[in-house]
């Protein structure tokens, strides 16, 4: 059914949108936590290489210790060898030569062990250093990114609130919810005066307003006569009186 | 139930990749950058901790074997960090540095910093010398012991001479170390 498909298939985008949305939403509000945490797994897996190496270490000089023992001991017979020999005792000689040749049986049998054992603990060492810079590094990284990622965020708020995109919170677009309400409430207060002055009839008050208007003319008139009536008394005036 | 699984609260892990030299203990390997004999370096592991005094001043002492003797470092941790390496193994007498158990008791009376001795062809400053302590680890009771400090003119090497009753006078001779040039390994 091509129509229940074509439903699925919008109803499975928008669902992996909405999961993308999400998750981009958490990982904004924990990016800072996360970088912190992969630098903190970094450093446990150092730790274990640091123990990893120090086990090799130990292991190593415990077993140089017995190889430099049986060297030693291998001169020491070696010597006691040639006191003998100074003193004309071949006897002794031989005997401390044999005890020689136990030791360094010893040393021959040691010196792979010490061998390998002193590679893995350079080997490890090395690597312990190597691992130690690059986590000096990736907290560098890390510190660097969380920044960027603060400034890209503050960035995108600046950005959203001047193309008034902000979203609920913002205080732009609160201000502009705002405006919409005062145009609203004024658009109310407008329509309820046209509702109130709808039931008057304009015709009657036209001719109410004309009555008033011919008074007022009636009143004109009264005033000129009552002026013109004032010009016609005598013109001359008195003599004037010494004194005043 | 699994449900009411919760995971165990765990504290702060330790940075074992940073430990200092002061914070060292017995079954760490130390590693001393460029301190054998060859230049490379000379990874020992601690297996005794002893604590000195002197009066009020205290400090450590770690040493453990190291190829075919044993080795030596000193930190103090006072203002600042400081460490000093002995690690030739080498005992020195008093026959080899030309002096008599009298030099020093006269050395050690007059406490002059212009004293000297002349060894190997270096002159050698008096530094100090005193009574000391040393207390070894899960030991309630120390030891003492006397005491000469020598510095080789214009060097960081230094001659230190110990007493200690019914044993030899032994000296021998400490380096200078950087501190950092000290790495410590832990392995639990």
């Amino acid at each position: 059914m091509p129509f229940f498909s074509d439903i699925f298939s919008r109803a499975g985008r928008v669902a992996r949108g909405q999961a993308n949305a999400g998750m981009s939403t958490i990982e904004d509000a924990t990016f800072e936590n996360t970088v912190r945490q992969t630098v903190a797994d970094m450093k446990t897996e150092l730790n274990k290489v640091v123990q990893s190496s120090a086990m090799a270490m130990s292991n190593y000089n415990q077993l140089d210790s017995e190889y430099q023992k049986y060297v030693k001991q291998s001169q020491d017979w070696k010597d006691r060898a040639g006191q003998a020999l100074d003193a004309g005792n071949e006897e002794l000689a031989k005997k401390a030569l044999a005890k020689k040749a136990e030791s360094d049986k010893q040393v021959a049998s040691l010196q792979n062990a010490v061998d390998s054992a002193r590679a893995a603990s350079e080997s490890l060492k090395q690597q312990m250093i190597d691992l130690k810079h690059k986590i000096e590094e990736g907290e560098r990284t890390a510190t660097t990114l969380v920044a960027r990622k603060n400034a890209a965020m503050a960035q995108r708020k600046v950005s959203e609130a001047l193309a008034g995109v902000g979203k609920a919170d913002n205080a732009f677009a609160q201000l502009s919810s705002f405006e919409q309400s005062v145009a609203k409430e004024e658009a109310t207060a407008k329509a309820f005066d046209q509702l109130a002055s709808a039931g008057k009839d304009t015709n009657l008050e036209a001719e109410f307003a004309q009555l008033q208007g011919h008074t007022v003319d009636a009143d004109l008139a009264a005033l000129k006569r009552e002026r013109m009536q004032r010009v016609e008394l005598p013109k001359e005036l008195p003599p004037a009186s010494p004194g005043r | 139930m699994f449900f009411d699984h919760k995971p165990k609260p765990t504290g702060p892990q330790p940075d074992l990749a940073n430990l200092k030299v002061t914070e060292a203990r017995v079954g760490d390997v130390l590693s001393v950058s460029g301190a054998a004999p060859d230049f490379s370096d000379l990874d020992f592991t601690v297996d005794r901790y002893d604590q000195l005094e002197a009066g009020s001043r205290r400090w450590i002492e770690l040493t453990g074997p190291w190829r075919d003797h044993r080795v030596y470092l000193e930190v103090h941790n006072d203002d600042s960090i400081e460490v000093f390496g002995n690690f030739d193994g080498r005992r020195i007498t008093l026959d080899e540095l030309g002096l008599s158990e009298a030099d020093l008791g006269e050395i050690d009376s007059r406490q002059n910093p212009a004293d000297f001795i002349d060894f190997e062809g270096k002159f050698w400053l008096y530094r100090f010398s005193r009574e000391m302590g040393v207390f070894s680890q899960g030991n309630d009771t120390g030891r003492g012991f006397y005491a000469w400090q020598f510095q080789e003119q214009e060097g960081k090497r230094f001659l230190n001479i110990r007493k200690y009753e019914g044993e030899p006078f032994a000296g021998a001779i400490w380096n200078k170390i950087t501190p950092t040039d000290v790495t410590v390994y832990r392995s639990t």
